[in-house]
């Protein structure tokens, strides 16, 4: 007999691994079928996080939107009937979002572009003034503030005497510098200030004198019943006096006047006796309780509308209040609770990643834990549980590349089914529950469509490597180990 | 043949086997082979320096009580864990010296190992079971399900190719177990108690397996047991106490006794 020489063992390829892993799993079914499960409940909840996350983001930032052109629209009105007051004008540029009304307030200030620059850096360091104020403790806020309110104390420390006093007291309460240098500060409130509020004035004035124009071209007519009629020349007249009023933004300014004239003319209806007992009769309750929300929630049929037409006809209503009419506004006075319960849930631009408010990142941050650990300890389990194997195959003459490579591989499989399975439970239940909270808005979310796929793909990996990753730390100690002391480890 | 640290012990031996032991040609040899279990004062020492040599082409039965280290003596010979100390010679190549890859050869090719609880794999049919080993051994999938029916043959359970180890009696795993330790025709076969989990007429067949292969196929057989019956089928007997081997003894100086006990057995 040929004595026994050392030689290498055979390499297996990834091909037989990969078989001997399925042969595996198709017999533990069971076993397998619970660590896909929970690999998949893992990736579902992270994906229905970020899936929900982004559909929310995008219904609220397109109901921010469409609010936006409702306010625009009936701003549009007030702006054509009374020229701004001063502290308007300087909060609107305080806060500088509606840079049309900026435009505005360019063209009418009168001024070289050089200063007009240099009213809105002014009406910046204001705005940092009042926030430097509102996040003193409400001891100091109620000490330095008193009776006034951040602008107002602002514009009384024009006097010199006054701005020394307030320098004063922060000094003694031993407070930060407001605008980081007091000289800064003195020449914000003694001269940038008053110079800022000069230039609001002469913005008034210029207002005054658009309208003014505005008024001469279509006499008698208020600005309500303007914008309502729409005549020839009204778009080119507006912006002749300096108005940033677009021709696209009439027949929506023109919808809102209409809108709002008929809602008033339901709501001025509900005044008399004979609609609230018509009301009370049918919705069985008293008549005290009836107001225009309950009314124009309840019109949401066109059976509904045209029982109030009668009833609203029958008491003397305007003719313009239709049965249909009277459902269009029932149903913009829905879309427009959902639209601002919406927006209510959390303003838009908080966040800085995809454009997620930061309560919903601190969300997807826990679920994306919790993914972890619920992977990795199916994983481990799966694995301490067959150290018994790994050893029956490492006396045969497997090696240890081959014990991992076939862990690797079950885990990856695993990793893969339960990631789709989780990636499909947790998108419905994203859109479940989109659509219970949002309802018919959830079209809007339609736009973050790009996104989803990518948040999935990303959860879908992060799953599979991490599930693979779990597989791979205790199969290499594993396969590490001599055969005996594998066996041994219970 | 004669090793300088070993020989002390090795003349010992041969003292107690009164046998001219330098004719026979010895397959594994250990020197003073320990192994202990926890560190210091709390150390079990399973091994307390075994010299021994197992020759080729025999069938040697390892006798002992329980806790006595023939189950850690076996794993030591068998390449299946490291020594505290001392040296494991198989085919007088020490296997503290092989590589990763050449220990799995080792394992895969020219040992076959048969464990008192079968150790086969749950997943797999009897058949796939046996093949494993092949596999690992780059034997194509073909080549390997005839040599694996063949094999299935030799032990006696080919109906039952295609059963999962649950389907199966005991006796029936272990003769898919040692149909398994033969796939790649091994130079030894090391049996740990085979029989300990059967009855006395499945621990019989399972025996006369194992003869066969010995003395058809001349592979080299050591089995540990507290089944008495071998002492009357195998060669010599190495008696374990206490992590040292206590003596050795050629099977024919014990017949006698044997075959009393044989008698209560049928």
């Amino acid at each position: 007999m040929k004595p026994i020489v050392a030689e290498n063992q055979v390499k297996l390829g990834p091909a037989r691994c990969m078989q001997l892993a399925l042969t595996g799993m198709s017999y533990r079914m069971f076993r397998s079928l619970i660590t896909i499960a929970i690999l998949a409940l893992a990736v579902a909840f992270l994906v229905h996080m970020l899936a929900y996350g982004l559909m929310g983001g995008a219904v609220v930032n397109d109901a921010y939107q469409q609010l936006r052109i409702e306010r625009q629209s009936g701003e549009a009105v007030t702006r054509l009937t009374n020229p701004d007051s001063v502290p308007v004008i300087l909060s609107t540029m305080t806060a500088a979002r509606e840079p049309r009304r900026l435009e505005e307030y360019r063209r009418w200030a009168n001024t070289d572009d050089a200063t007009f620059e240099a009213v809105l850096a002014s009406a910046k360091d204001a705005g940092r003034f009042a926030a430097y104020l509102e996040s003193l403790p409400a001891p100091s806020y109620a000490a330095l503030v008193g009776d006034d309110t951040p602008a107002s104390l602002l514009e009384r420390m024009a006097d010199t005497n006054h701005f020394d006093r307030f320098e004063a007291n922060v000094k003694t309460l031993q407070l930060n510098t407001p605008l980081g240098e007091w000289a800064q500060m003195r020449a914000l409130a003694t001269e940038r200030w008053p110079a800022a509020t000069r230039v609001a004035r002469s913005i008034r004035a210029g207002h005054a004198v658009a309208l003014k124009q505005v008024r001469d071209k279509f006499p008698g007519r208020s600005p309500r019943v303007l914008f309502a009629e729409s005549p020839e020349g009204l778009g080119p007249a507006l912006r002749e006096a300096g108005f940033a009023i677009t021709e696209e933004q009439l027949p929506l300014v023109a919808d809102f006047v209409h809108r709002s004239d008929d809602m008033d003319a339901v709501t001025a209806m509900l005044a008399k006796d004979e609609v609230r007992q018509a009301f009370a009769r049918r919705l069985r309750i008293e008549k005290r309780e009836i107001n225009s929300a309950l009314v124009f929630n309840f019109i949401d049929s066109s059976a509904k509308a045209a029982w109030l037409e009668d009833v609203l006809a029958s008491n003397g209503a305007p003719p313009q209040l239709t049965a249909d009419r009277l459902e269009v506004l029932g149903e913009h006075y829905r879309t427009q609770a959902r639209l601002e319960s919406a927006a209510g849930v959390e303003p838009p631009d908080a966040g800085s990643f995809m454009g997620l408010p930061a309560s919903t990142l601190y969300l997807i941050a826990l679920s994306f834990i919790v993914c972890i650990v619920g992977v990795a300890n199916a994983m481990l389990m799966s694995v301490t549980e067959r150290f018994t194997e790994i050893a029956t195959m490492k006396c045969l003459g497997a090696m240890d590349r081959f014990v991992m490579m076939m862990f690797v591989f079950e885990a990856a499989i695993q990793g893969v089914v339960g990631g789709l399975a989780g990636l499909v439970l947790g998108i419905l239940l994203a859109l479940l529950r989109g659509f219970a909270e949002f309802g018919s808005l959830m079209g809007s979310a339609a736009s973050a469509t790009g996104d989803i796929v990518v948040a999935s793909l990303i959860s879908l990996v992060v799953g599979v490597v991490l599930a693979t990753f779990a597989a791979v730390g205790p199969s290499f100690v594993a396969a590490r180990l001599a055969p005996m002391e594998a066996m041994r480890v219970d | 043949m004669t090793d300088a640290t070993g020989k002390p012990h090795a003349s010992d031996l041969a003292a107690a086997n009164a046998v001219p032991d330098e004719e026979k040609p010895v397959i594994i040899r250990t020197l003073r082979l320990a192994k202990r279990y926890g560190e210091g004062d709390a150390a079990t020492h399973a091994l307390r320096g075994v010299d021994s040599k197992i020759y080729r082409g025999e069938f040697i039965a390892v006798m002992g009580p329980s806790g006595s280290g023939k189950s850690t003596y076996f794993n030591m010979i068998g390449a299946l864990d490291s020594p505290s100390e001392g040296r494991i010679l198989i085919d007088e190549v020490d296997v503290a010296q092989l590589s990763a890859t050449e220990l799995a050869f080792l394992r895969c090719q020219k040992i076959g190992y048969i464990f008192q609880s079968y150790n086969l794999i749950r997943y797999m049919t009897a058949l796939e079971n046996i093949t494993v080993p092949m596999a690992f051994a780059g034997v194509s999938p073909e080549e390997a399900r005839s040599r694996g029916m063949e094999l299935l043959r030799l032990v006696g359970i080919e109906d039952r190719w295609q059963h999962r180890p649950i389907e199966m009696s005991g006796g029936q795993q272990q003769r898919v177990a040692i149909a398994r330790s033969m796939s790649n025709l091994p130079k030894i076969l090391l049996a740990d108690e085979p029989t300990a989990n059967l009855d006395l007429k499945t621990g019989q067949g399972v025996l006369d397996i194992l003869v066969k292969i010995n003395k058809e196929r001349g592979v080299t057989v050591v089995c540990s047991t507290h089944d008495h019956r071998l002492l009357s089928l195998c060669d010599r007997i190495m008696w374990v106490r206490d992590g040292t081997i206590e003596r050795v003894e050629e099977a024919k100086d014990i017949k006698i006794t044997v075959g009393k006990i044989g008698g209560e057995d049928e």
